[in-house]
C-alpha cells in the first residue's frame, strides 16, 4: 500500500500527466471496472470491451498533459473509451456485415445478474435491442454526460441527427419499460 | 413511466405543440430556458420526469455493472504499464557542466520531475501533485509544485519543508540552481494512518520564496 492508493483522482491525474506511472496505475486500478462496464454497454462484447479499454488507456497516457480538469479524469477516460468503442463498432460492421453479439459477454454470470434489480434487468435488455448508432449516442449522452455538440463531433454526424437518435432511444426505452411494468 | 406513444399526435405531447424530440432536447438542456407551454402541461412534465428517471436508471445500471466487474487482472495491468513505460515523457536533456572528461552527462526533465515528486512525498503530511519545471538556462530553473496536505495539519510548515527539501535536492542532484520555488497547496487529504512526523522544517534557503 502506498499513500497514492488513497489519493484523490485530481492529484493522481496531475502526477500521471507529469509522467508518474505509479499514479497512472492507481487510476487504472480504480476505474478499470467502470470503464469496462461502460465499454461493454457500448460494444456489447466483453472481448471488444477489453481491447477498447486497453487502447483507450494507452491513448490517455499520451494525452494526459492535455487534460484540463484533472478532477474529472474518470469522465475524460470514459470519453476516450467511447471514441475507441465507436471506432471499433464501425470497423466491426465493415469487416463483419452480420452484427454478431456475444450474449455471454453482456449478460454476466447468474450470480451477478441476480443482484440486478428486475427493473435494471429490463432496462439492460431494452438497451441491448437499440440499433448500434442509437445505443452509442444515448450511452454517450446519459452515461458520459456528453453535450449534443460533443456527440455530433465524435460520431461525425449533424447535431440534428444526435437529437433525433436520442428521441428514438427514449421512445423505444420508455415503451419497453412500460411493457415490463405491465407484464 | 409515461408512454411515449403520444409523440405522433398532431398537437404534440398533451397538445402542447412539442413532440418527443423537442421534449427530449429540452430535458437535456436541464429544462432551461423554461418553456411555460411545457412546464404547465402535466403530460409533458410526466414525460420529462420519465426521461430523467431513465437517465438515472441507466447510470445505476452502469454503476451496477462496474461493481460486478472482477478486479482488473494484475497481468493485464502490468502489460499495460509495460506498454506505456516505453513512451516515457523524458522532456529536455539538461547537461551537467563540462568535466573535461571525454564524456557528456545529462539528466532528463522527466527524471528531475520524478526526483522532485519523491522528495516532496518524503515530507510527512505532503503529497505532490503537479510538478512544474521551467528551465531558465542550463544552470537555473523555476519550480512550481502543487501539493496536498494531510487534514488537520498546519499547512505552512509542510509547504516550507517541501520547498526546502526540493531546493536541496535540486542542488544536490542536478546541475540546476532554483531561481524560485512556488508551492501551491491545492488540496487537503485524509492522512494515511501510522505516519510519523519527520517534517522538521529546516532553515529557509535563500532564493526560494514560498507563495
Amino acid at each position: 500500500m502506498s499513500a497514492l492508493d488513497d489519493a484523490a483522482d485530481a492529484l493522481l491525474a496531475q502526477r500521471a500527466a507529469d509522467g508518474d506511472e505509479i499514479a497512472f496505475a492507481v487510476l487504472v486500478r480504480r476505474h478499470a471496472g467502470y470503464l469496462r462496464a461502460f465499454a461493454i454497454r457500448l460494444t456489447r462484447s466483453g472481448a471488444d470491451a477489453d481491447d477498447v479499454v486497453q487502447e483507450a488507456l494507452i491513448t490517455a497516457w499520451r494525452r494526459l498533459p492535455e487534460l484540463r480538469e484533472p478532477a474529472k479524469v474518470r469522465g475524460w477516460l470514459a470519453t476516450i473509451v467511447a471514441r475507441k468503442a465507436t471506432d471499433r463498432i464501425r470497423s466491426r460492421r465493415e469487416t463483419d456485415p452480420i452484427d454478431e453479439i456475444d450474449p455471454a459477454a453482456v449478460t454476466d454470470g447468474p450470480e451477478e445478474r441476480a443482484v440486478l434489480s428486475s427493473q435494471l434487468q429490463a432496462l439492460a435488455a431494452a438497451v441491448d435491442t437499440l440499433p448500434d448508432e442509437v445505443r452509442v449516442t444515448w450511452t454517450l449522452r446519459e452515461i458520459s454526460g456528453a453535450s449534443y455538440d460533443e456527440i455530433a463531433e465524435r460520431l461525425e454526424v449533424p447535431v440534428s441527427t444526435v437529437r433525433g437518435r436520442l428521441a428514438r432511444a427514449r421512445a423505444h426505452l420508455l415503451e419497453q419499460m412500460m411493457e415490463w411494468r405491465q407484464t | 413511466m409515461t408512454s411515449a406513444n403520444d409523440t405522433t399526435s398532431p398537437g404534440g405531447v398533451g397538445g402542447s405543440g412539442y413532440d418527443l424530440e423537442a421534449l427530449s432536447a429540452y430535458a437535456d438542456r436541464g429544462r432551461t430556458p423554461a418553456i411555460a407551454a411545457i412546464d404547465g402541461n402535466p403530460e409533458c412534465v410526466a414525460l420529462l420526469d420519465s426521461i430523467d428517471r431513465l437517465g438515472a436508471l441507466t447510470r445505476d445500471l452502469v454503476a451496477d455493472d462496474a461493481a460486478a466487474q472482477p478486479a482488473p487482472d494484475e497481468n493485464w495491468i502490468r502489460a499495460l504499464l509495460d506498454t506505456i513505460s516505453r513512451e516515457v515523457r523524458a522532456g529536455r536533456d539538461i547537461p551537467f557542466p563540462d568535466t573535461g572528461e571525454d564524456a557528456r552527462y545529462v539528466v532528463t526533465e522527466g527524471a528531475i520531475r520524478q526526483l522532485l515528486r519523491e522528495t516532496g512525498d518524503a515530507v510527512d503530511g505532503a503529497l505532490v501533485g503537479r510538478v512544474g519545471l521551467r528551465i531558465v538556462d542550463e544552470t537555473r530553473a523555476e519550480v512550481e509544485l502543487s501539493i496536498s496536505v494531510a487534514a488537520g495539519r498546519r499547512l505552512d510548515p509542510i509547504a516550507a519543508a517541501v520547498r526546502d527539501r526540493v531546493a536541496a535536492a535540486l542542488r544536490r542532484s542536478t546541475p540546476l540552481e532554483p531561481d524560485r520555488i512556488d508551492i501551491t497547496i491545492d488540496d487537503v487529504h485524509v492522512a494515511a494512518p501510522a505516519a510519523t512526523d519527520t517534517a522538521a522544517p529546516t532553515t529557509a534557503e535563500p532564493g526560494s520564496e514560498p507563495r
